[in-house]
């Protein structure tokens, strides 16, 4: 009986705290569902509600051209993070050789470089590869980007995966790549799942390299083109907000469905 | 003789492995550092490009905003990433006690959003919830017979606009503190609550013994993830404040982007304060390591 | 069994890994742009086809028509991150061959080497090529033309006519003292004794438009010949101290963080009776303001003679263009008279040449008469994006007025203390 009244004082509380973050959510659909004109005739609910704002956004095919390339490039970005990071969190976990630690510490180190300098230094390499305004480019620093914290959960996500498996698919003569990939990586599907969430979502919400590497509006993303809507006189509250919640909506479907997998994937990545 | 080939294959294999991403990460980073560092020993004008030693990072040592900056950037990191992990330390704890539900389910996805949305879209929400004018937030407070609580929520010195920066990123960057702390609680295995049950421990003694020894790896891993985000970041103050009134909101991340983009298009002053900058943050992590963990940390 | 899984294992992930570098490679392929051979292409990046796209295009169309054998390429960026673009290119050495310029990164780029010298090109043209240009400067770092203006801009302000007619006035104010006058009766209590309605509002950036024209107005030495600040002066004090007292008691408490977009936001919400802005709002006003309200802009108040404060945007060649000819062929069509009189005639533009000053509508034209008449009669036209020190007092600029307005300091010391952090920054360069 007290247990119960307890965790009904707690679901309360986590109501009340869960509405308080969601407020943003809510501010950003009152926005966008008003007319250009009649913007802060209310503050908080709209006067005349209208879905205008999407259809103009929905319409515009330059914004929807950033919609799809960020998607492309988000997809991209996880995908090669998820190969990359689990080759390398096999290497980390199932070998042991001289300097195993401080190669692993370098690699978690280079987070620690201000992305300003990265894109700033790295901008020169770009332009002599004759790859600036390119797709790759961006998919490169991204991917960089988010490696090492993909390393370091991957590797966590083979560590608890005992040893015994592979080695008794070696003994059968597997070579040590089947050995990863076929024994070991169907069973890290959770931890997989999370890596690809988190690059997913990085690449998603990147702005700082998305405007220094590439240049022409058909190559924007949406968090730069979200920028084209705040304009040089004016901001059209309207139209922003309604393209916020255009852009996020993936995101939130996809979260939504594959909450489990992630929270399952660092379960055992993440955690020690 | 097979020995040694056994153990040539051994070291290769694990070389194909490894060189893929670490070369690949380090090449990136690594590149940008060296390009940075060369450009911050130079002064460059119209027609020429002059060597001048640590000029500028003299100059840095001697500019009062750069220090304002510093300190201004280590306070919002202090604040910001303490509310990130208690908020997010609290939500885990109390989804871990409602235990699998859906209702936690749903719970936890909404508890999701501030996270999810890209960091632009979320600073420009709140430019509206804290205009100036047309504060949002201020509405709400009316509405709900709480005008007393509202302010110019940017502009009024009195209420630190640093700190208030602080708070909004501190409501922003939880979800992922929460979300690794409550996988981290998962893994607790019940028998040892139930053992400390039956010993008559408190709730504070379970918690310090148990919990807290489980929560400790993944504190560190987070702490150092959220600290070194940060110290670089750059969208919140800049949409928000632009350094705000008076420099009061000035981070090192403003004053760098300023120097760089819009006051003198000075990529080297520009270099040479990222550079300080990263290298007291390395000290910050390395420090914060050694007592957090006093190498107990295993990788 | 064993078999069966080694092969489905596999063939997953090597299919994962052909979709992925298969899509890598299009994306490579798709988004690279390949050449054309024969005809001139000039790269132009311009940050105005994003407000004037219709204007961009009309000015690109005749260009090409006059020149079958270039053809113009614009990449549109949008002004707030321009300057970060155009900066790392030229850092990079990719910068087009044209390249639009203004606001605060005018100087940057031309400071460090970006811009081609124009001199050379301006010496082939027929005599008084530069003279018709009205806002043409050298610019004070190169000490060379480095870009030439394309759109004149002049500073104004709005007014809402309900709110003054309700005050008693009838006609905009047309010295100071009368500004005052109207921003005071104009200020409306509430009920509730909350203010409901501002007299005033205008953003708080170093280089507000409130405050270069009260500068210019009130007669003050932006620098000195000897290169010093003359912000310390007793008529920038002056100016200052006239701001300070409209803004305390006749506009939004905020006012002291206000960036453009608030005090637009305040105007266009029918909050306020005043906007210090200039020409470029006209558009914005057009379509964005409260319903019911009529707006106008109004010359800016006199003090001993009518003065005019302008903000041109310009065009420059990017240094190292492989085609310098066309990019000067370029640049000298859109800055020139012929483009300018599109401007004017079609898309109620100002003009930048003297020689359209004389076409009919500049000053027939509501929106736009005022601008351009201010600039005819002005007896002292200002244009202060070109001084040295325009950089370092865009750096403090701010934080002076913010210290005022929060009351850390009197004018007079910090108006002083701007000229001190201006000049020592300019000693450090």
């Amino acid at each position: 009986m007290k247990r119960k009244k307890a965790d009904r004082a707690l679901l309360f509380l986590l109501l009340i705290l869960t509405a308080l973050s969601s407020f943003p959510l809510f501010i950003m659909i009152s926005f966008s569902l008003r007319d250009r004109e009649l913007v802060f005739a209310s503050l908080l609910f709209p006067i005349k509600p209208t879905l205008n704002n999407y259809a103009t956004i929905l319409r515009d095919q330059i914004l929807m051209r950033c919609l799809m390339n960020s998607i492309v490039l988000s997809i991209l970005v996880a995908m090669i993070a998820i190969l990359v990071s689990i080759i390398t969190g096999y290497g980390f976990s199932r070998f042991q050789f001289k300097f195993k630690s401080l190669l692993l510490y370098l690699t978690f180190a280079t987070t620690m470089f201000p992305p300003i300098l990265v894109a700033v230094g790295f901008f020169k390499v770009i332009v002599r590869l004759h790859l600036y305004d390119n797709l790759f480019s961006l998919i490169l620093v991204n991917t960089a980007s988010i490696l090492p914290f993909s390393i370091w959960m991957m590797k966590g996500y083979f560590d608890k995966i005992p040893k015994s498996i592979e080695e008794a698919a070696m003994i059968d003569g597997c070579s040590r790549i089947s050995a990863c990939f076929q024994v070991v990586v169907p069973i890290s599907l959770p931890g997989i799942v999370a890596v690809g969430i988190w690059s997913f979502l990085f690449a998603w919400c990147e702005y700082l390299y998305a405007s220094t590497f590439v240049g022409s509006v058909s190559k924007r993303m949406i968090t730069t083109g979200i920028v084209e809507l705040l304009g040089h006189f004016i901001i059209q509250w309207g139209l922003v907000m309604a393209y916020a919640i255009i852009i996020s909506a993936p995101i939130l479907i996809l979260f939504v469905f594959l909450q489990q997998y992630f929270v399952s994937g660092l379960t055992a990545g993440g955690v020690k | 003789m097979k020995v040694s080939s056994q153990k040539k294959t051994y070291y290769w294999t694990a070389f194909f492995f490894i060189a893929p991403g670490v070369s690949f990460v380090f090449f990136l980073t690594l590149y940008p550092f060296g390009q940075a560092m060369l450009m911050s020993i130079f002064k460059v004008t119209s027609d020429s490009r002059t060597f001048i030693g640590l000029a500028n990072y003299q100059r840095a040592f001697q500019d009062n905003l750069f220090w304002l900056s510093l300190w201004h950037t280590l306070y919002f990191t202090v604040i910001s990433v303490s509310l990130h992990y208690f908020i997010g330390l609290g939500f885990a704890l109390l989804l871990y006690r409602l235990g699998k539900s859906i209702v936690s389910n749903i719970l936890r996805g909404f508890l999701f959003l501030p996270w999810l949305f890209a960091s632009a879209v979320w600073c420009v929400t709140w430019q509206l919830i804290l205009h100036p004018h047309f504060s949002v937030l201020n509405a709400l407070f009316n509405s709900l017979g709480l005008s007393r609580l509202s302010h110019s929520w940017l502009s009024d010195l009195s209420l630190l606009p640093l700190t208030i920066l602080s708070v909004v990123s501190g409501l922003k960057f939880f979800p992922f503190h929460m979300v690794m702390l409550f996988a981290a609680l998962q893994v607790i295995p019940l028998e040892l609550f139930e053992a400390a049950e039956i010993d008559g421990a408190s709730s504070l003694q379970k918690f310090r013994s148990i919990t807290w020894q489980f929560l400790k790896p993944v504190t560190t891993i987070i702490l150092c993830y959220d600290t070194i985000g940060s110290f670089y970041y750059f969208d919140l103050v800049w949409i928000l404040t632009r350094g705000g009134p008076m420099n009061e909101t000035e981070v090192l991340s403003t004053y760098i982007f300023k120097t760089v983009f819009q006051l003198e298009g000075s990529f080297e002053y520009g270099s040479s304060m990222a550079i300080i900058l990263m290298i007291i943050l390395s000290i910050f992590i390395m420090v914060y390591i050694k007592i957090f963990l006093r190498g107990e940390f295993e990788i | 069994m064993k078999k069966e899984n080694i092969l489905k294992g596999s063939n997953i992930v090597l299919l994962m890994l052909i979709f992925t570098f298969s899509l890598v490679f299009a994306s490579v392929l798709c988004f690279n742009d390949f050449a054309q051979a024969e005809k001139v292409t000039l790269t132009v990046w311009d940050t105005s086809s994003n407000e004037r796209p219709e204007a961009v295009k009309a000015i690109v169309k005749a260009f090409e028509a006059q020149n079958p054998d270039i053809q113009v390429k614009i990449e549109t960026t949008d002004w707030n991150s321009f300057a970060q673009k155009s900066l790392l290119a030229g850092e990079a050495n990719v910068l087009p061959d044209c390249i639009e310029v203004g606001g605060d990164w005018m100087q940057p780029m031309a400071k460090r080497g970006y811009l081609e010298d124009l001199q050379p090109f301006i010496d082939k043209e027929p005599d008084g090529f530069i003279d018709d240009y009205l806002m043409a400067t050298k610019d004070s770092w190169t000490g060379t033309y480095s870009y030439l203006p394309w759109i004149a801009n002049v500073m104004g302000f709005y007014m809402v006519e309900e709110y003054l007619k309700e005050a008693g006035f009838t006609e905009a104010p047309k010295t100071w003292e009368e500004f005052e006058e109207v921003a005071k009766k104009c200020t409306i209590k509430g009920a509730d004794g909350k203010v409901e309605r501002w007299g005033f509002v205008s953003s708080q950036k170093s280089s507000a438009e409130f405050v270069r024209m009260l500068l210019n107005s009130f007669g003050a030495v932006f620098e000195n010949p000897d290169g010093t600040s003359g912000l310390g002066s007793p008529e920038a004090i002056a100016a200052i101290e006239y701001k300070t007292r409209i803004e305390k008691n006749y506009a939004p408490e905020g006012i002291a963080v206000f960036e453009a977009k608030e005090s637009r936001d305040i105007f266009m919400a029918g909050k306020a009776a005043f906007l210090a802005e200039g020409n470029w709002m006209n558009s914005m006003l057009e379509v964005g303001m409260m319903p019911g309200l009529t707006w106008k802009p109004f010359l800016t108040p006199v003090k001993d003679v009518p003065t005019a404060v302008v903000g041109p945007e310009e065009y420059g060649i990017g240094k190292g263009t492989k085609h310098p000819e066309e990019a000067w062929k370029f640049v000298k069509f859109i800055t020139g008279p012929e483009a300018d009189a599109i401007l004017v005639k079609q898309f109620k533009g100002i003009p930048s040449h003297r020689v359209n000053m004389s076409i009919p509508i500049v000053h027939l034209d509501p929106l736009v008469a005022p601008f351009a008449d201010q600039l005819a009669n002005a007896k002292r036209i200002e244009f202060y994006g070109g001084y040295k020190t325009y950089g370092a007092f865009v750096k403090y600029g701010r934080d002076t007025y913010q210290k005022i307005l929060y009351g850390k300091m009197t004018v007079e010391e910090a108006m002083k203390e701007l000229a001190k952090k201006i000049d020592e920054e300019m000693a450090k360069q």
